[in-house]
């Protein structure tokens, strides 16, 4: 199954590149020429000195050697480069296609999978790839075009020494072969081990002040010794392994071509070969090591790619479980949101942990609603099903009247906007972060919405060009917020979902916020999951969902006046400890 | 004790340039004479070997020449080829066995000092008096205890290398040139050459590598953004942007590799085409003496054998002048990580305890006077670097078991002042506890005295006991005790594992306001006097942060100084200093403070609204 899966990449990838990997061809098979006339050459030299021939014909030898063995180095560094961009070009493209492809995926997918490991597959398994393209077809075709060519020679010289280099060669790829797997599972071990030492000082160095104020150094350090050893111990058990692999093929190498020289002086002995074929013979053997180890470490390379395939392929065989097969358009202008009797469940394997029963509501165009509740209750889940993240394993989710399922997924993220707890910032900048990387819209435009998110000073004083630090820094957490409104202002929907951050923010920023949320309110239905009592006094409906339930949906002033809501305790509760005034 | 011993710079700044920077060719020299100090023994060994490994292929040379020359001449031959084929097989399987003993000895040196000099780092950073102030990010951090090691490290393996590659190279040039010594002579310069141009182009390939290591953090940067920020891609529908900034990243680490390949190959062709040009210099000088017999084929063979190792081997010195001026920087940054170590304390010579018990920790006693009574700061001013933020003449006065809150404007230093006191950075000022004269406060202020939660509090990827605790011997009673004041132990029920559950990276399996109250947990357990905390309460929804407060105040035994601006605290504290652009422009109580204070009445209206 894994050989058709690399026969239909390498058609994919590699026919629109067709050209370059025929040049490439061309190339290698002149190396290959070039790399075994070189010694051929030495050896009529030497032959030549031997037997007296004309000083002319020796000085035409040697040029001759000269010219060859330049142009074969010429050579060689063509073809590794044509290799090389042979492979970058196909694996971006694969590279691509996969990273599409996942973006497709819906976000069951996505919870069960961490960026790293998406880093991984889509980075790590396509270099692997990478090299199988660049490097496999193109070595292990050199490798074995050039084995070959020594072969036909020495079988030309003579069928004895045709022989004895056959026999050689395939002791030795069956020696290298049997033992190739040393040198891999040691280089595996000794990655894993620095990532963990450099994980372990990488936190320690983040949590420099912690450590330090706390007086944890020493108990950190100690914790090292421990990390350290784990690193001392498996790094030179993998290095010593890689060093006899190494020794190993180098020591049959250097016997090989001992063994050379006394075969070459036995057939000069019995008079069967000249003088120049037995450094021939010294020389081939030296000219075979190389494509012999190529071989086996690209047979290694080949199988950490076939790895690579066949987890990429899973991957390209997942299919979203949210089908796009909706046709209709939500209408611009705020739209009406409906649950009708919604039950939902998130798969965890094979069991379904429930969520929502029976969740039924609706809010006319340009409500705002406020969501209370504990954590894990069902307020976030509600709010993804209204952004159809999830479809609701029964009931119905309706938006402006339409039932989700029947409208294209492009027009409900066109017209339903999210801001969720974690506003998630691109090492990018502000221009980027706020668009996306889409660089279509103008910077008046981007500025004009800048201003209405509260951040157009901030941003006249930094620039759109500034670049924000690795997850978002020199952000503060209003201003990530404030970020998020103007991206959801960029897109202008009729229904906004704010999941509302909890984090800290000073009174400026809170004043920017106010503002930023009462623009972001005005026409449009919104629903929103507060933390901040400022934020809830400013909705027209409150719903308070606990353990899957609606179990209280009103007005807010009515729901407010009745001293007995949950609502109201609610705010007594929270508003007393916010407010200093309790106990 | 060698010459080479320097003096510490000192924390004061005496200004007196540390001597291996006074003349960087010697002083990198003492620096590698130091290093080697770890393991002398062991390195002097690897010398010996490394020594026979590279100086071997002279006798290989020899041993072909003689063989063909004892071809050439046939029956007549002062000696049978075949004594020289053999000693040739006998030759090859000694060489690779003193290799392979070579390198193991080799892999426990290097693995040994690279862990020396990062304990020694790392160790510095987190236990030496004083304070330290990273001055790039932990990832950035971690390249200098990565590549910048390993710079010093392959320095000293240069050397390891050197002898017996001068041996070779001397031997083999002095060999070539009894032969022939015009010859040799000629074939010297591209081989020089060689040299020069490695020397060169060495560093641009090294500047070629970071860019191709750029841009593929860029491409890697971009995939976990992408798919970290998944949910919010698919909102905003922007996935043919992001695919489209994705395929621009690529072209651009495309070219990056391809210029690396292209400087590569194109530096190993010089190399290997050098060697080339050499051999058929020689054929070329030759080709008249062979045929009449002045020049043997032996002869011939030695130069053919000697001349591409030879080549290989003067690049190395290139090389190796390259790697001496990369090496001074390598240190350099090295100190400038460690902010003020001296030498003494970077290549501390105490051996890595690879084996063996360690022993127990000593446990942390509580002496009277560590009981606070009183804490009085004066004086205390200190600035970023290069910038105009910080505090200035800070002073105030905390009494056993109050509690006081620091309250401010964003931006108005309030961070800065606790982390001022407790020496996390170094600033100016008197701080005295019980009345006595702190002297270094970052070593004083820790537990059983003092206790720190920051503003953005780190986990690591541990248990949730080990990222409570941070040290041996707490009882799982104590951890407990404090999770529960911490207002954790709801969570506790219900993560798998409990105190056992491992938090992942940076705690990335809890949620923030998990993380936060993990360590308000870590404070609670130290059991200190005095508890420094910073924004308890950013990340917690209100009905945990209700709680939080009511079981804080329910149970305070210690005294505490805390930077917040919510109303429970700001009620409850017995002083309140309010913070402006870096002074402190007010203190008292709430009532006082809303009279009279206009900052104290903003922050209090936006709160409380």
């Amino acid at each position: 199954m894994a050989t058709t899966t690399h026969r239909s990449l390498l058609a994919a990838y590699l026919l629109p590149l067709r050209g370059r990997v025929a040049s490439l061809a061309a190339v290698l098979l002149v190396t290959t020429g070039l790399q075994l006339v070189v010694p051929l050459l030495l050896q009529r030299f030497i032959d030549g000195a031997i037997e007296g021939a004309a000083q002319s014909a020796l000085v035409a030898a040697g040029l001759a050697y000269l010219v060859v063995a330049v142009a074969n180095q010429a050579f060689s560094a063509v073809s590794t480069y044509l290799g090389a961009d042979i492979g970058w070009a196909a694996t971006n493209r694969l590279r691509e296609d996969l990273a599409e492809h996942l973006l497709t995926l819906d976000m069951r997918f996505h919870t069960d999978t961490t960026p790293g490991e998406m880093i991984e597959r889509v980075d790590g398994d396509v270099t692997a790839v990478a090299n199988f393209l660049s490097r496999f077809v193109v070595q292990l075709l050199g490798a074995g075009l050039l084995l070959l060519g020594v072969l036909v020679v020495a079988w030309i010289q003579s069928p004895l020494i045709g022989l004895a280099y056959s026999c050689f060669v395939v002791v030795v790829l069956a020696l290298a072969f049997s033992t190739r797997h040393m040198a891999v599972a040691a280089a595996e071990a000794e990655r894993e081990t620095a990532a963990l030492l450099y994980g372990f000082i990488e936190e320690r160095l983040a949590a420099i002040d912690d450590i330090r104020a706390n007086g944890a150094g020493r108990f950190a350090m100690r914790r090292f010794v421990g990390v350290m050893r784990d690193y001392y111990f498996r790094t030179t058990a993998a290095w010593i392994k890689r060093t006899r692999y190494r020794v190993l093929t180098n020591t049959v190498f250097w016997v090989g071509s001992a063994l050379a020289l006394v075969f070459g002086v036995w057939l000069v002995d019995r008079g069967t070969a000249t003088i120049g074929t037995a450094y021939l013979l010294y020389q081939y053997v030296l000219l075979i090591q190389s494509p012999v180890e190529q071989v086996t470490q690209e047979f290694t390379e080949f199988q950490k790619a076939a790895g690579g395939i066949v987890r990429i392929d899973q991957y390209r065989s997942v299919t979203t479980a949210l089908p796009d097969d909706g046709e209709a358009t939500l209408p611009d202008g705020p739209l009406a949101v409906a649950f009708e009797r919604v039950d939902f469940a998130y798969e965890d394997g094979d069991t379904r942990q429930p969520v929502l029963s029976d969740v039924s509501f609706e809010l006319a165009p340009g409500t705002v609603l406020g969501l209370l509740g504990r954590t894990g209750g069902g307020k976030t889940t509600t709010t993804r099903l209204v952004s159809r993240l999830y479809d609701p394993v029964a009931g119905t989710v309706r938006i402006g009247g339409l039932d989700l399922r029947t409208v294209a997924l492009s027009s409900v993220r066109r017209r339903v906007g999210v801001v969720t707890q974690d506003v998630q910032l691109f090492r990018a900048s502000v221009r980027d972060n706020l668009t996306f990387f889409d660089d279509e819209r103008s910077d008046e435009e981007l500025l004009g919405l800048l201003d209405a998110a509260g951040l157009g000073h901030w941003v006249r004083t930094i620039g759109l060009g500034t670049v924000l630090g690795p997850g978002g820094a020199g952000l503060s957490a209003g201003e990530s917020q404030l970020l998020a409104f103007a991206r959801v202002f960029l897109q202008d929907p009729g229904v906004v979902i704010l999941d509302e951050p909890a984090s800290r923010l000073d009174p400026a920023t809170e004043t920017l916020v106010a503002g930023a949320t009462e623009r972001l309110f005005a026409d449009r239905t919104v629903i929103i999951v507060a933390h901040r009592l400022e934020t809830v006094r400013r909705v027209d409906q409150i719903m308070v969902i606990d353990a899957g339930r609606v179990v209280e949906w009103g007005v807010r002033a009515e729901l407010g006046a009745d001293p007995a809501s949950r609502y109201s305790r609610l705010v007594a509760a929270s508003g007393a400890v916010l407010l200093g005034e309790g106990s | 004790m060698t010459a080479s011993k320097t003096q510490p710079t000192g924390r004061t700044g005496s200004g007196k340039p540390p001597p291996w920077r006074a003349d960087p060719a010697d002083s990198t020299l003492a620096l590698a004479i130091r290093l080697v100090r770890y393991r002398p023994a062991l390195y002097g060994f690897m010398f010996v070997m490394w020594a026979i490994i590279h100086g071997s292929p002279l006798l290989a040379g020899v041993l072909v020449g003689r063989i063909f020359d004892a071809l050439v001449d046939g029956p007549e031959a002062a000696s049978s080829p075949w004594v020289w084929a053999w000693l040739f097989v006998v030759f090859a399987v000694a060489r690779n066995g003193v290799i392979l003993a070579g390198d193991v000895g080799w892999a426990r040196y290097w693995v040994d000092q690279s862990l020396q000099l990062r304990r020694n780092l790392l160790r510095w950073l987190l236990e030496a008096d004083g304070s330290r102030v990273l001055r790039s990010s932990p990832g950035e951090a971690v390249s200098t205890f990565r590549d910048d090691v390993d710079d010093l490290l392959e320095y000293v393996e240069n050397y390891v290398d050197a002898g017996g590659i001068l041996v070779f190279s001397a031997g083999s040039l002095a060999i070539m040139a009894t032969i022939d010594a015009r010859l040799t002579l000629i074939l010297l310069v591209p081989l020089v050459l060689i040299m020069f141009v490695t020397q060169a182009v060495g560093p641009q390939i090294r500047n070629r590598r970071r860019e191709m290591r750029l841009a593929t953090e860029n491409v890697t940067g971009l995939i976990g953004e992408t798919f970290g920020a998944v949910q919010a891609v698919k909102l905003a529908a922007t996935e043919q942007a992001m695919l489209d900034e994705f395929g621009r990243r690529n072209v651009v680490r495309r070219r990056a590799a391809l210029r690396d390949t292209l400087l590569t190959e194109g530096l190993k062709s010089l190399n290997i085409n050098m060697s080339t040009v050499s051999v058929a210099v020689v054929l070329l000088m030759w080709a008249g003496a062979l045929t009449d017999g002045s020049r043997t084929v032996g002869e011939l063979v030695v130069f053919l054998v000697y001349l591409p190792r030879l080549t290989h081997y003067l690049a190395f010195f290139g090389h190796l002048v390259a790697q001496h001026r990369r090496t001074g920087v390598a240190y350099e940054r090295m100190r400038a990580l460690a902010v003020d170590a001296d030498d003494d304390a970077l290549l501390d010579l105490t051996r890595v305890p690879l084996e063996g018990e360690l022993g127990e920790l000593p446990a942390r006693h509580r002496h009277p006077s560590d009981h606070l009574t009183r804490l009085d700061v004066s004086g205390m001013s200190y600035r970023y670097p290069g910038s105009s933020d910080g505090i200035d003449a800070v002073a105030f006065t905390i009494d056993r078991g109050s509690f006081t809150v620091i309250a401010g404007r964003v931006g108005s230093g309030k961070s800065t002042i606790v982390r001022s006191l407790l020496g996390l950075v170094p600033a100016d000022g008197e701080v005295r506890w019980n009345g006595t004269l702190i002297r270094d406060r970052a070593s004083f202020l820790v537990p059983p005295r003092s206790a720190y939660t920051p503003q953005i509090p780190r986990l690591f990827s541990d248990s949730l006991a080990y990222n409570i605790a941070l040290r041996e011997g707490t009882s799982s009673d104590e951890i407990n005790a404090a999770a529960r004041l911490a207002v954790l132990d709801v969570d506790l029920a219900r993560l798998t594992g409990g105190l056992d559950a491992v938090v992942g990276a940076r705690g990335v399996k809890l949620s923030g306001g998990q993380v936060q109250r993990s360590a308000v947990a870590r404070m609670f357990a130290t059991q200190a006097d005095l508890l420094v905390f910073d924004d308890l309460s950013s990340a917690l929804d209100l009905h945990t942060e209700a709680e939080l407060w009511s079981r804080l105040f329910d149970h305070r035994q210690a005294t505490c100084l805390v930077v917040s601006h919510r109303p429970a605290a700001l009620r409850r504290a017995d002083q309140i200093l309010v913070v402006d652009d870096g002074r402190i422009v007010d203190r008292g109580r709430l009532d006082e403070l809303l009279d009279r204070s206009p900052v104290m009445a903003e922050l209090w209206d936006a709160e409380a609204r």
